[in-house]
């Protein structure tokens, strides 16, 4: 994070470019006139070029720059960086220094006016991915036209910063949990035989608002629902078909929304303490519960890529890995084709994203 | 932050105008006075800046005005390119000044002071020059250097400013409290003041290096013809320069206006052609292609100066007829002398200037001291008129009647070729008298065999005279004066050329009642001695053919009316005195008191005079204020009727009850119940405890008055009448006895 390599470089600004044509006019004007004020005239115009060359490129050495940005990130999700600018110099300031990000020349992201010998400046920037996957932060470009601003000069520090930008993750409602599944074991989130009561947990966004318990809640100021029976089959594997469609339109579009969804639920079931294991043509995630299942879902959600389409079906793939003990299949697939058809023998309907209601 | 920066651009800012406008008071084009310029530029600044910024009419109307002035500077530029440019500057800079600004404005800004000191760089300023100088280049590093901090704080206003982490441990080998000092660095703020101090000192250093060390070259290397200097044009200079070649354009800028308050048809007698000249001064002197003067010996008369400085020679007014007249010199730039007829017999200066009268050409009035750049003087000139008998029997022995030899010496050296005196002995042989001789060279001169023309070209240094006389045989007055001084002078008759302007009928306006001289009326003719005469003028100068064009017209209408324009402001501003008497309206007041009819009649003309000496210029300027005024509480009162249009929108019946619900509670206040502070309930209970009696008229009327205003309720006009009479009849019962 602390790597710099030296890529400095100096234009003139509009305002030195006037300068310049009237160094040029009175150097012309003294020239043909031999009047000595006009060389006085030059040569107040040629020490503030003179000035602006010199200081506008020292005015950049000796600084070092880190910074400072999280491992992983949502996508869309506005996110901090600090920047900490370092000056190495021990009795000479830096100043006026403005910070841009290289692959964004004329926007900065900060500004410094002075820093003191040996001391550090930070500035605080905001960005946001708008994809997801592994991002490198661009290298910082640190500008000064220091004094007068007739010659800007720029250096480059290369800082390697790289960025796991997640999903976005939206809460969604679980009752489409129910509706997946035909017959057979239910997750026990859902009003079903015997209402027992079991024990209170927090509302979760998503959670059936018919199951909140308002005397409770009332009584401690917190949304609590009721669990009504132990969980006993609370699994759920969300199968992604990810094989590439060439005959899909916006296939890839489709794709990340298909990646959202997949995240959003995915979040939502393991923050309801939910195990959930995720299928793909070229990759399995066991199932797991907790934060650091919800962490590995993400990162592998980061990472996904459109596999082969001669890659196998997930759908049967994740038959060939059925568990007794799992009662619910989520299965996901970015072409509209396949949405709402009955796979895996009459058991589970490919989910139709528009029937996802996000809370 | 930005609060900060923006602080010093407008310091930084205020001291680079003042000190770009510092460099032109150093010039000879203005004086002192132009330094009050920005101080009024940036005493304004703020005002109109709010102005500008709570006000959309405001820019509208500058923009109007803006487009005024494009129309109104293009004579401007033709008549003058200089002062257009620099009218231009002024009014870019003015309406820069007096509007609001980003970071693209303060530097046009600082653009115009920059081209400000070039302008005076331009028109040879004093030595003064070199200590306005480093003060423009100190302000200028503040300025640019303070703008480039305004420009990005602005920029990343939004909350993206870095802050600095507290020090931890020390850092260098200074101690902390050193260190900050140094850098400016006090815990988490950070000065850069003194970075630029040190750079400033650095700049004025540098520019110096620059200015020593930069190569010279020979001037003139692209070229003697400079773009920004003015083509040959008419008018006085200091000297005369007879081999200079080029166009003479003529310029139709105002030198004064000439009237003549005493004449009974209000114009003077003229020669024979309808021509008056205005004498300044002469030379003597031609050397080479230069005539310049050389001082001589006080000799035929002297000048007194009276009280107030009035000049009056001391042999003069010998029966001869007295032309007085009163000029209004516009410029007092030419130092050579006043314009005035011949012979100048009296010269009284305004108040604050004093003239001097010419060691060795007694009819030159120099200004010695003026305090302002145009004024008005009255001059008396007495017209001398010889019969031609008279002036053909003037002797010719010089030598007895100049009796100091140098001084003939001076008036008679001549450098012609043996050529050109053979032609002047030629052009004489059968004349005997001075008078006669001179005569027949200025015929010779006026012949057709020379062309008179403005068209010029270069003559050799040495040898103008007679380059003219036989090769060139055309040129303008300079050259005819001088080939027929240098005639005369040859047959051993004193002669000298004198310069200043001559009218012909042309120049007579009838609108303003006197002579309008420009420079184009700048002319040079020649005197020549008399004994018993004096000098006597001739001008065999040939007649140069009025130029009629659109352009020239637009340039006499627009130079005519700033010089009625300077002349009203020199009036009736600067020179106002018919102002109120405050001794005759003390007189007036102590008659009045004391019924005194004789004491306050007499005082009584002098305040009548205040009315008809009332100037123009003030009238306007009280009438304009007034129509300002006007305008101003209309645009008010019909902004607060915008204003409250949609929140107040009474009816008449509102109207009604409203108005008699005023009156009740004027009449309550009258029998001791102030309702003025109160609502209609809380009178009515006031009304209860102190007017038992009126408690139900009261109650009535309160009632109405809340049904109508609030209630909608209708009140007509009979209604309205009658509760007015019961208002009326509320009154304080009669103590019981």
């Amino acid at each position: 994070m602390f790597k710099s390599t030296r890529k400095s470089r100096r234009r003139l600004t509009r305002t030195g470019q006037v300068f310049v044509v009237c160094a040029l006019l009175a150097l012309l004007a003294s020239w043909n006139s031999g009047i000595n004020l006009y060389y006085l005239i030059f040569g107040a115009i040629g020490s503030f070029l003179f000035f602006s060359f010199i200081l506008s490129r020292r005015g950049l050495m000796h600084l070092e720059v880190a910074r400072e940005a999280p491992m992983a990130v949502n996508r869309f999700e506005p996110f901090g960086i600090l920047v900490r600018i370092t000056n190495k110099r021990q009795f000479l300031p830096v100043s006026s220094i403005r910070c841009e990000n290289a692959d964004a020349r004329g926007e900065s992201t900060g500004y410094v006016l002075a820093i003191p010998p040996g001391r550090v400046a930070q500035v605080r920037t905001t960005q946001q991915f708008t994809r997801r996957g592994r991002r490198l932060l661009p290298a910082i470009d640190l500008v000064t036209s220091f004094p007068f601003g007739l010659i800007e000069a720029r250096r480059r520090f290369d800082i390697e910063t790289e960025v796991l930008v997640y999903p976005r993750v939206l809460a969604a409602r679980t009752a489409l949990i129910d509706q997946l599944r035909g017959n057979g074991e239910l997750p026990k989130v859902a009003q079903g035989p015997g209402d027992e009561f079991f024990s209170l947990r927090e509302y979760v966004p998503g959670d059936d608002l018919r199951f909140i318990s308002w005397r409770a809640s009332a009584r401690t100021g917190t949304l609590l629902v009721k669990e009504l029976e132990q969980q006993t089959a609370r699994y759920v594997v969300i199968v992604f078909d990810s094989r590439l469609r060439q005959d899909v339109e916006d296939f890839y579009e489709r794709f990340e929304e298909s990646v959202e969804l997949i995240a959003s639920i995915a979040v939502t079931l393991l923050n309801r303490q939910f195990k959930v294991a995720i299928v793909t043509p070229t990759l399995i995630l066991p199932d797991g519960e907790g934060t650091a299942q919800t962490l590995k879902v993400l990162e592998l959600l980061a990472r996904i890529e459109p596999a082969e389409p001669t890659a196998a079906d997930p759908f049967w793939r994740a038959a060939q890995e059925d568990d007794p003990r799992r009662t619910s299949i989520l299965m996901v697939s970015p072409d509209p084709a396949q949405w709402g058809e009955i796979r895996s023998g009459g058991n589970v309907r490919v989910l139709d994203p528009r029937e996802v209601i996000h809370a | 932050m930005p609060e900060q920066s923006l602080r010093t651009v407008r310091i930084s800012l205020a001291l680079m105008t003042f000190a770009s406008y510092l460099a032109l008071a150093t010039t000879d084009s203005f004086g002192p006075e132009i330094a009050l310029v920005p101080l009024l530029l940036i005493g304004l600044m703020p005002v109109f800046e709010r102005f500008d910024a709570a006000r959309p009419m405001y820019r509208r109307v500058t923009h109007i005005l803006t487009l005024g002035f494009t129309i109104f500077i293009i004579p401007m530029l033709v008549q003058n390119l200089i002062t257009g440019l620099m009218t231009i500057l002024l009014y870019i800079q003015t309406y820069l000044f007096l509007h609001r600004k980003g970071v693209r404005e303060y530097r046009y800004l600082f653009l115009m002071a920059f081209f400000l000191l070039v302008a005076a760089v331009a028109q040879s300023p004093d030595p003064a020059f070199g200590l306005v100088m480093p003060l423009f280049v100190l302000s200028a590093v503040w300025a640019f250097a303070s703008v480039q901090i305004y420009a990005e704080t602005v920029a990343n206003a939004q909350g993206n400013i870095a802050d600095l982490l507290p020090q931890t441990g020390r850092r260098g080998f200074l101690p902390p409290e050193i260190a900050q000092w140094v850098t400016g660095a006090k815990r988490d703020t950070v000065n850069v003041a003194p970075m630029l101090a040190v750079l400033s000192l650095g700049c004025v250093m540098v520019t110096l290096v620059f200015f020593m060390f930069t190569p010279r070259m020979e001037a003139g290397v692209f070229g003697r013809s400079n773009i920004l200097n003015q083509p040959l044009r008419s008018g006085l200079d200091e000297g005369v320069n007879l081999s200079r070649g080029g166009t003479i354009a003529g310029d139709e800028e105002t030198v004064f206006l000439a009237r003549f308050p005493r004449e009974a048809t209000g114009k003077p007698p003229t020669d024979d052609t309808g021509g008056i000249y205005w004498r300044v001064t002469s030379y003597n002197k031609l050397v080479g292609d230069e005539w310049s003067r050389d001082p001589g010996e006080l000799e035929f008369h002297e000048w007194r100066t009276r009280d107030r400085g009035v000049l009056e020679r001391v042999t003069a007014g010998q029966g001869n007829r007295l032309v007085e007249q009163e000029i209004f010199l516009e410029s007092t730039t030419d130092r050579v002398g006043v314009p005035a007829m011949p012979l100048l017999t009296k010269i009284i200066p305004p108040d604050g200037t004093r003239f001097l009268p010419d060691d060795w050409d007694p009819f030159t009035i120099r200004i010695g001291r003026s305090s302002s750049q145009s004024f008005s003087y009255q001059a008396i000139s007495e017209l001398l008129e010889f019969t031609e008998g008279e002036l053909s029997s003037a002797p010719a022995n010089y030598a007895e009647e100049f009796t100091r030899n140098r001084n003939l010496t001076v008036y008679t050296s001549h450098r012609l070729s043996g050529r050109s005196a053979a032609l002047a002995r030629n052009l004489t042989a059968n004349l005997d008298s001075p008078y006669e001789k001179a005569l027949a060279i200025e015929a010779y001169l006026q012949s057709t065999e020379f062309l008179y023309t403005n068209t010029l070209e270069e003559l050799p240094e040495d040898d103008p005279v007679d380059a003219f006389l036989f090769v060139r045989k055309a040129g303008h007055c300079e050259l005819y004066a001088s080939s027929m001084c240098m005639l005369v002078r040859s047959l051993g008759i004193p002669a000298r050329v004198a310069s200043g302007y001559k009218t012909t009928a042309f120049d007579w306006s009838e609108d303003d009642g006197g002579y309008i001289v420009r420079k184009r009326n700048a002319h040079l003719w020649v005197e020549v001695y008399l004994i018993g005469v004096g000098w006597r003028l001739f001008d065999p100068s040939g007649i140069l053919e009025m130029d009629n064009s659109l352009l020239a017209r637009l340039q006499r209408w627009f130079t005519r009316n700033v010089l009625n324009l300077k002349i009203m402001y020199y009036r009736d501003i600067v020179g106002f005195n018919s102002g109120i008497d405050l001794g005759n309206l003390i007189s007036f007041s102590i008659g009045l008191v004391r019924f005194d009819v004789e004491t306050m009649r007499s005082a009584l003309p002098s305040l009548g005079m205040f009315a008809q000496g009332l100037p123009r210029a003030m009238l306007i300027l009280a009438l304009a204020l007034a129509a300002f005024w006007g305008l101003f509480v209309m645009y008010r009162s019909a902004a607060l009727r915008r204003r409250h249009a949609a929140i107040v929108q009474f009816t008449e019946d509102q109207i009604r009850a409203t108005r008699m619900y005023s009156q009740l509670k004027r009449r309550l206040h009258a029998l001791g119940v102030n309702g003025h502070t109160i609502g209609a309930r809380e009178l009515f209970s006031e009304v209860e405890s102190n007017l038992p009696e009126q408690r139900e008229t009261v109650l009535s009327l309160v009632q109405t008055y809340n049904d109508a205003r609030f209630g909608g309720r209708p009140l007509n006009k009979e209604h309205y009448i009658r509760l007015v009479r019961d208002v009326r009849g509320i009154r304080k019962p009669r103590p019981a006895k």
